[in-house]
């Protein structure tokens, strides 16, 4: 039942958060990057432009020292030519390192048009020096002005490539402006998505989050208010979630199943308690009628050898009188009472018992004649059941005072044995008034067990047959008018003990 | 849970990735990539507003394209200006480009701004029109007395050799021109019943062309075939001319335009000679390319086939 979580929900959570975090780190990526890169082409532009104008100011500088030169011929203006000169291709190497970074044609062709100009002032400053010198024979005013108008007509299209340049720088500027506009625009458009990205994510996540959540929930009071109306709820509490709360379920079921155990384990011991309080009260009831039974049995014992020495004597009488029939009665009737005094308290044969109510049988029909006829159908295979004894006797003398009682004549009982199966099977039949309605009521549903009435001596004899066959035995009346049949079912293989 | 949070980084990083794409993408596509050994090449021309400079301009910036090569095209502020197109040259030559491309001009200051330029290094190609200008070049253009004869043989055959033909021309005396009309009498030769009434020029103006257009019949009203051996005529005729309207029985002209191309569609003209301008753009780039990284002999010419082109032509049949 222990499942292992997977999931927390403070895990759960963190994830929404987690969203959030990468989120608002792009963002601030995207902006650092945005912004260094808008600040770094603001800043290239610039410079740039500035680079440039600082060559021309080199330039419109030299040129002033030329004219200089040229015009007035100042041998300082000559040699500071010199420095300006290094001014001017320094800056030139600044604006080609633009071109290389970023080709540009017309950059190109300015930095070789200055290198141009001052291939034509290096020659006309050559020529000026020449000139100064001591031979100027050497060098012509014609060539001269020849050589100034060259360096002119250079610095006239520097000018003009200048100008060309500003235009299309600036109008680069301004696209490369556009440019960082748009692209401030795409970051924040960017920005503005991803946290809209994230914020769903995270609300998604959160929304999921807490359906799961109450979903689970609901499922958890549901089920304990089944379980509160029910102890016995059999189905257990499935959750789909793996987080604390799966715990929580699996407790509960744990803790159901251990209630279960619990009640059941009390159910039983209740239940062997009042089995035992039963057999307690069955044993007391046994004892007490056994002790009954042994009081009257003392009673009937007060002289049995004085009682069986009269009748021998009152039976050697009838011989002495010759009155047989009386002798026999005597004696059967000596026999009777020796049965219920010597065996009462031990175990006998099915035979025995049969005699007993032959004897018993002999005595009645002295007193009643042909009132009633006493038929015997037993089986010879059953002659050995071991049972306890006058068993079968008072439920002839019962079939015969309450069954038969009344009847003038036609009276007739039959008694039965036979062998079915593993089972010794005794039948007393009487074709007399039958038992009362109330009274089979009662031994069908088992209350003859506990009931105290006038039919006192079947329930004797029931109690007895259950306690000597401990209970695995078939007691049962089938009665109605004109017919009335007691069974009594007992094991045949049962051995016997006597007490 | 590991799994899953490895998920979430790789998510994250890939967010981050295409970030820094995206940001990468976009600053790439606004800077060129820089370069200082690029080979630089100026095309002055004489001007962009007729269809076969504009096929030129456009066959050099291909080449351009097509060759790694950095192209600047120039132009006067008036067309033909020559003396402006001289001082572009010296601009250029000061600029110290790797090479020239420019129309083969006889004029003094033009041809010495060539030389000077060619002293200091600088290949010239002369396209279109070839002149001797005293210093070594590459010319690039049409076979003009090969185009002339490829003409005269078409007239021949859609006068079927007999009639009196008019020739419309731009200039006197320019080269180009006078080589095809060589060519076209080269031909015409062989057909003594085919004679040339007369040879007229339009000072490459269209109103003069117009002009010429009547004036030609007025004069000689015998002459049944107008030959123009410029394209300045079929850009001036072709909106103006079908085959209804027409005053002559066949006219020929040169060049294809857009102008020449409606004249064919709509019967004005039997037929159009067409130059491959865009091709000498692309093989003068080439070929100075090819130079500067493999040297070889630059003094020398590379002459371009031309096409006739009829209403049946599938150039004359895309056009709508």
């Amino acid at each position: 039942m222990n499942r292992e979580r997977k999931k927390s929900i403070s895990v759960e959570y963190q994830k929404g958060y987690y969203v959030i975090f990468c989120c608002v780190i792009i963002m601030f990526a995207a902006a650092t990057i945005g912004n260094w890169m808008l600040s770094r082409g603001y800043r290239s532009t610039l410079n740039e432009l500035l680079e440039l104008n600082q060559l021309y100011v080199e330039i419109e500088t030299s040129n002033m020292v030329i004219n200089d030169a040229y015009l007035y011929l100042r041998e300082s203006s000559m040699e500071s030519y010199a420095s300006e000169k290094e001014n001017i291709r320094r800056q030139i190497e600044v604006v080609n390192r633009q071109v290389e970074r970023e080709y540009s044609r017309s950059k190109k062709d300015l930095t070789c048009m200055t290198e141009t100009y001052l291939e034509e002032c290096d020659a006309l400053i050559g020529l000026l020096e020449t000139y100064l010198s001591d031979n100027p024979g050497r060098v012509s005013n014609e060539e001269i002005d020849r050589q100034y108008q060259a360096a002119q007509e250079v610095m006239d299209y520097i000018n003009t490539s200048f100008k060309e340049i500003y235009s299309i720088e600036l109008t680069v500027s301004q696209k490369r402006e556009q440019e960082m506009v748009k692209l401030s625009r795409s970051i924040s458009f960017l920005q503005i998505g991803l946290l809209l990205l994230g914020l769903i994510i995270y609300l998604r996540h959160n929304l999921k989050i807490i359906r799961n959540i109450s979903e689970s929930l609901g499922q958890l009071t549901q089920f304990v208010e089944c379980v509160k109306g029910n102890l016995y709820h059999t189905e257990r509490l499935e959750l789909k979630s793996h987080d604390e709360l799966l715990i929580l379920a699996d407790t509960i079921n744990e803790l159901l199943d251990i209630i279960q155990e619990q009640v059941e384990q009390l159910e039983q011991d209740s239940q062997i308690r009042e089995q035992i309080r039963e057999m307690e009260i069955d044993n007391l009831r046994l004892k007490n009628e056994l002790q009954s039974s042994q009081m009257d049995l003392l009673q009937s014992r007060i002289n049995p050898h004085f009682l069986f020495n009269t009748l021998n004597m009152i039976s050697n009488s009838a011989v002495i009188e010759d009155a047989e029939q009386t002798r026999m009665l005597i004696d059967i009737t000596a026999e009777y009472l020796r049965y219920n005094l010597d065996r009462l308290t031990k175990t006998v044969s099915l035979k025995e018992e049969l005699e007993n109510v032959k004897d018993y049988i002999y005595i009645q029909k002295c007193r009643f004649e042909e009132r009633f006829a006493f038929v015997f159908e037993t089986d010879e295979q059953c002659s050995g059941q071991k049972m306890p004894c006058m068993i079968l006797q008072p439920l002839v003398e019962n079939a015969l005072k309450h069954g038969l009682y009344h009847m003038r004549s036609g009276g007739k009982i039959i008694i039965r044995t036979r062998a079915e199966g593993s089972f010794t099977v005794m039948e007393i039949e009487d074709n007399g008034c039958g038992f009362p309605e109330e009274y089979l009521e009662k031994i069908r549903s088992g209350i003859f067990e506990h009931e105290r009435d006038n039919h006192v001596g079947i329930r004797n004899i029931y109690m007895r047959l259950k306690l000597f066959y401990k209970g695995q035995i078939r007691f049962w009346v089938d009665s109605c008018k004109g017919k009335t049949v007691l069974h009594i079912v007992v094991p045949r293989q049962n051995v016997c003990k006597g007490e | 849970m590991k799994r899953k949070l490895w998920c979430w980084l790789a998510a994250a990083l890939a967010g981050l990735f295409a970030v820094g794409a995206w940001v990468f993408w976009f600053w790439r596509g606004q800077t060129d990539t820089g370069g200082m050994e690029r080979i630089r090449v100026t095309a002055v021309l004489p001007h962009d507003d007729y269809v076969y400079w504009t096929k030129t301009r456009e066959g050099i910036v291909a080449g351009g394209l097509e060759y790694g090569v950095d192209v600047k095209i120039v132009l006067p502020r008036m067309n033909y200006d020559v003396p402006q197109m001289t001082e572009l040259i010296r601009q250029e030559t000061a600029a110290k480009a790797d090479a020239l491309i420019v129309q083969g001009i006889e004029d003094e200051k033009y041809l010495e701004a060539l030389q000077k330029a060619q002293r200091q290094g600088i290949l010239i190609v002369l396209i279109d029109t070839d002149v001797d200008g005293g210093f070594p070049h590459l010319y690039v253009g049409t076979d003009n007395y090969a185009a002339g004869k490829k003409m005269g043989e078409a007239v021949a055959e859609i006068t079927e050799g007999e009639g009196t033909i008019a020739v419309l021309s731009g200039e006197k005396n320019y080269p180009n021109l006078e080589e095809r009309y060589e060519g076209i009498c080269s031909v015409l030769a062989d057909y003594p019943d085919l004679q040339v009434a007369c040879v007229e020029y339009n000072q490459y103006d269209g109103l003069r062309v117009i002009e010429k257009y009547h004036a030609i019949l007025k004069a000689y009203p015998q002459v049944d075939t107008l030959v123009c051996v410029e394209g300045t005529s079929g850009q001036a005729l072709g909106p103006r001319l079908t085959r209804q309207n027409r005053k002559y029985e066949h006219i020929v002209v040169f060049d294809l335009s857009e102008e020449t191309l409606q004249g064919l569609r709509l019967g004005a003209f039997e037929g159009v000679m067409k130059q491959q301008q865009e091709m000498m753009g692309r093989i003068a780039v080439r070929e100075i390319r090819q130079y500067i990284e493999s040297g070889g002999v630059w003094d020398r010419k590379i002459l371009t086939d031309v096409d006739w082109i009829t209403s049946e032509s599938p150039e004359a049949e895309a056009y709508e």
